[in-house]
Formats: C-alpha cells, sequence, structure tokens
C-alpha cells in the first residue's frame, strides 16, 4: 500500500523529461579529477544514462597520456575503474579534448533546448554522450554533446557544441 | 586515627537512585522495542508508503515528491523478497535515492512518540476516572503498606498465618466435623 513498482516508477521519470540533471555529471567528473589529481584532464568520451544514474568516462591518465583508464560511476560513486586497451598506431592527442571544453554547467539548459526543439508528447532524455571527432592531421580535435532523445513514437538526437550551442536534432 | 562517618540518609538514597535509574533505562528498551515492533507491522507489513511521510526532512527543496518503490526479487522457487526505497523526485525527473533505512529509523522515533503519548492519555483518563469515582489516587507507598489483618477468620481457601507461624489454608474440603461432645 503506497508504493509504485519499478516500471512504474521509470515512466514517472521519463514523463517529467528523464531526470537528467547536470549533478549526475560534474559529480563524476569531480570523483575522477581527485583520482588522477587534477582537474585539467582529458576524455576521448563520456556516457551518461539518467535512468540509472550511471556516467562512464574514457581518461587519459595525466600523470602517463599513452594510458587511458574507463572510469563507472553510480549515483556519484566510483563504482568500477581499469585500463582501457589502446592500439599502437592510435593517436591518443587527436581524439581526446580537456573536460574543460564542455559547458557542464549549461547540461541542464541544453536538454530543456533540446526536448523543445524535440517537441513531441512523452519525450525524454535516454543518454547524454560527450563525443570528440578524430582530428585531421594537424589540427584541433572537436568535442560536441550529443542528446539521444526518445518518445513513445519515435527517437532523435540533438547535437551541441561542447560550449551548448543547438547544432541540430535529427529525428530518425 | 579517623572515623568515617556514613550518612544514613545518604546510604538510603543510593540504591534508591540506581533503582530509578535501571528502571528508566528498561522502560526505555521496552519502549524502543515496541516502536521498532510497530514500525516493522506497519511500515514493512501494512503501509510501506508511510515512509513518504518522512520525505518533508529527507528530501531536497528542488525534489518535493516522494515515491516509495517496491523491488520484489524471486531469491529461490517459492521464495519472494521485496526492497522497498523512498526516492525523491524533482520536476524534470531527477531523483535522490534516500534508501529505507533513515525513514525506517525516523518512523521508529515517530511511534515511540506515540506510543508515549498514548500511555500518557491513558494515565490522565485513568486519574480522572479515580475522581470521579471518589477513590484517592495510588501513592507510591500504597503497595508497600501491610494490609491490616481481618477480622476473624478467613473466608475459605484463602491461606493464613497463625501465631505461631505456620501457613494453612481452609476450604470446604479439608474442614473437620468436630467430634461427638461428650458430657
Amino acid at each position: 500500500m503506497g508504493t509504485v513498482d519499478r516500471a512504474e516508477f521509470e515512466a514517472e521519470i521519463e514523463a517529467r523529461g528523464g531526470g537528467f540533471d547536470q549533478d549526475l555529471i560534474t559529480d563524476a567528473v569531480d570523483g575522477v579529477a581527485s583520482r588522477v589529481g587534477t582537474d585539467e584532464f582529458d576524455i576521448t568520451a563520456l556516457t551518461a544514462v539518467p535512468l540509472s544514474t550511471t556516467v562512464t568516462l574514457q581518461v587519459r591518465d595525466p600523470r602517463a597520456p599513452t594510458q587511458l583508464d574507463d572510469y563507472t560511476f553510480r549515483n556519484g560513486s566510483l563504482v568500477s575503474t581499469g585500463p582501457v586497451q589502446v592500439s599502437a598506431t592510435d593517436d591518443l592527442d587527436a581524439r581526446s579534448v580537456p573536460i574543460g571544453t564542455f559547458a557542464l554547467d549549461d547540461l541542464d539548459a541544453m536538454v530543456d533546448e533540446a526536448l523543445a526543439a524535440y517537441d513531441t508528447d512523452g519525450g525524454f532524455v535516454d543518454t547524454v554522450i560527450f563525443a570528440v571527432a578524430p582530428a585531421p592531421e594537424g589540427a584541433e580535435p572537436q568535442g560536441s554533446v550529443l542528446l539521444q532523445l526518445e518518445s513513445p513514437r519515435s527517437t532523435a538526437t540533438a547535437t551541441f557544441t561542447a560550449g551548448g550551442e543547438l547544432v541540430a536534432v535529427e529525428q530518425r | 586515627m579517623s572515623r568515617v562517618t556514613i550518612n544514613p540518609v545518604a546510604r538510603a538514597k543510593g540504591p534508591k537512585k540506581g533503582g530509578c535509574l535501571a528502571s528508566g533505562l528498561i522502560s526505555l528498551v521496552v519502549l524502543l522495542f515496541a516502536a521498532s515492533m510497530v514500525t516493522v507491522i506497519v511500515a514493512v507489513g501494512i503501509w510501506p508508503g508511510e515512509a513518504k511521510l518522512t520525505a518533508p526532512l529527507l528530501c531536497p527543496d528542488d525534489q518535493p515528491d516522494a515515491f516509495v518503490v517496491a523491488d520484489t526479487y524471486q531469491v529461490q522457487p517459492g521464495e519472494t523478497s521485496t526492497n522497498f526505497t523512498l526516492y525523491c523526485m524533482g520536476e524534470r525527473g531527477d531523483v535522490t535515492d534516500v534508501g529505507f533505512a533513515v525513514p525506517f529509523a525516523l518512523l521508529t522515533a515517530f511511534h515511540l512518540v506515540l506510543i508515549v503519548l498514548l500511555l500518557v492519555l491513558l494515565g490522565v483518563i485513568g486519574g480522572l476516572r479515580r475522581r470521579a469515582r471518589g477513590e484517592p489516587a495510588p501513592g507510591p507507598d500504597d503497595q508497600r503498606a501491610p494490609q491490616a489483618a481481618p477480622d476473624g477468620p478467613p473466608p475459605p481457601g484463602v491461606p493464613w498465618t497463625d501465631a505461631e507461624g505456620q501457613t494453612s489454608s481452609s476450604s470446604e474440603t479439608d474442614f473437620e466435623p468436630p467430634g461427638p461432645i461428650i458430657s
């Protein structure tokens, strides 16, 4: 009596927009910063799933920049970490950007803007991705923020620059 | 040599104070146990949604909506287990997992207060009833006061002590009829 089951609870979260909170990502970034000893570290990817409150980052170790490590946080707490295999031909400089290039404090606003542009009944944010496009030789790699949007009848991807400007919302 | 004088009043007060403390602690433990059992029965067995009453104390201001989520697992064939978790939710669907241990502790404290209030209320009602009947309120010495010996023999079946200190009892079954009168 007075309870809901897990499916009803998740449906309520989705009905309210997916439950994304930028603190989910900033807490994970702070957690990595405290472990690597600096808040100026580079990442190659970041994935956040609001419903499971999970954030996964691939981080270049500032003390050994040729090494890549995987960190997984749930509810703001580190649940696992481990090394990532890197190919001898991988150029990490060409596919990593400093975490500071992403507008971490504007993520909530980006989500609101993306849902408004999606303009679909029951739309919610399923996944937030920080992606890094490999740079051509001699150019700086570019980071971008991708929001995977879903609704009962469609899915879409909203693309933002790392600084938080909406580039496009593409419905699939 | 110095003489040590023991104050008889202090000697009399010592054990009494310790006794009060012990009985107070025992009462507290009994009340806590009762409150815990009430919480288990009500907040786990009958109405798990009662944990939502603790939301104003545990939820952030921007996440005022409380949900108690029941997760039921099949531990093994024929046996299921249900976990309850209190979540606070904001208007964007953002949630905070509060768990169930802290709400359970708060509900136990709440039930403890309710039980104490109920006992006080019952005491007051009992006192008012006694006063209405014109009976004196029971004092602490009433139970220790020796009861006055009844005049005459006790009623059948009631044990009594004779002047020689032997305890006897009388009943209709062991009553021996007097023998014949020989004049």
